[in-house]
C-alpha cells in the first residue's frame, strides 16, 4: 500500500457530528464554541498506507525519533478560524509547520492533519508529496493560499 | 560563514531514488568545505526546494522546504429534486 491524499471519510462523519473546532463560533442558536481545538502535524515513511481510511493518529510507520522530530508530529498554528468565499467554506494553518535539525529514518511523502484536543487524535487530513527525506536538516511545509480555491481544507 | 549541521560516517541508502542517511554522528563542519547540490520540484502540488550537502560521495545534510500549493476539497453532491 502507499499513502494517498484523502479527506478522512470518519472526519466527514466527525464535522457532521461537531467532533471538530477550527475556530471559535459565536452563538448560533444551536451551540457556542468557546474554545478551539488544537491540531498536529505528524510525518509517515512511504511504506505507510494512509488514506480515505485513517481514522486517527497512529504512530506506525511515522518517522522515528530523531533531533527535533518526536513522535505525534509538530503542533500546528491556527490563528485563523475558517470562513466562507461564495459557496465554499475552507481553513488553512495560520503559518508554517517546521522540524528542525532531525534525521529521518527513511523517505517520507505524506502528513497527517489530526485533531489532538481528542483523546482519540482524529485525523481531520492526509496530504501527499513527492518522497523526501532530511539529513541533519530542516523539513518545512508552507500552506497553501488560505482561500476557496487553494486553502489547506475547503467545503463546498 | 556559519557551519551547518551534518550526519558524519553514515551510510547515504536510496529509498525511491531518494538519498538518506543511516547511522552516522551529528556534527557541524563549514559548508565552504562541502559540495552542495540544489533540486527545485515545482508540480500541481507542491513547490519544493532542496538543499543536500555532500562529502566524499557521501550525503551529510539534506534540508528540503516544501511550499504546499493546494489542500484538501471535499464537494457537496447537488441534490436532484426530479426534473
Amino acid at each position: 500500500m502507499a499513502n494517498s491524499q484523502a479527506m478522512p471519510t470518519s472526519f466527514k462523519q466527525e464535522i457532521l457530528n461537531g467532533s471538530h473546532a477550527f475556530g471559535a463560533q459565536a452563538a448560533n442558536g444551536t451551540r457556542t464554541v468557546t474554545t478551539k481545538d488544537t491540531f498536529k502535524m505528524a510525518l509517515y515513511l512511504t511504506t505507510a498506507s494512509l488514506g480515505a481510511a485513517t481514522t486517527a493518529y497512529s504512530s506506525t510507520n511515522e518517522l522515528a525519533a530523531s533531533g527535533n522530530y518526536s513522535a505525534g508530529g509538530n503542533a500546528v498554528t491556527n490563528a485563523t478560524a475558517p470562513t466562507t468565499s461564495g459557496t465554499t467554506a475552507f481553513w488553512t494553518p495560520s503559518a508554517s509547520v517546521q522540524w528542525t535539525s532531525f534525521t529521518s529514518s527513511g523517505a517520507f511523502d505524506a502528513a497527517l492533519l489530526y485533531n489532538t484536543a481528542s483523546t482519540g487524535t482524529l485525523a481531520c487530513g492526509v496530504f501527499t508529496f513527492g518522497s523526501q527525506s532530511v539529513t541533519a536538516g530542516t523539513f518545512t511545509i508552507t500552506m497553501p493560499t488560505n482561500d476557496s480555491s487553494n486553502g489547506l481544507i475547503r467545503i463546498a | 560563514m556559519d557551519k551547518i549541521n551534518v550526519i558524519l560516517g553514515g551510510t547515504t541508502k536510496y529509498d525511491r531514488g531518494i538519498p538518506f542517511v543511516e547511522g552516522g554522528a551529528l556534527s557541524q563542519m563549514d559548508p565552504s568545505l562541502l559540495e552542495r547540490r540544489d533540486h527545485l520540484i515545482d508540480n500541481e502540488v507542491e513547490r519544493t526546494a532542496i538543499t543536500e550537502y555532500w562529502l566524499d560521495g557521501g550525503l551529510v545534510h539534506r534540508s528540503v522546504d516544501m511550499h504546499l500549493k493546494t489542500g484538501l476539497f471535499a464537494d457537496a453532491i447537488q441534490a436532484d429534486f426530479g426534473s
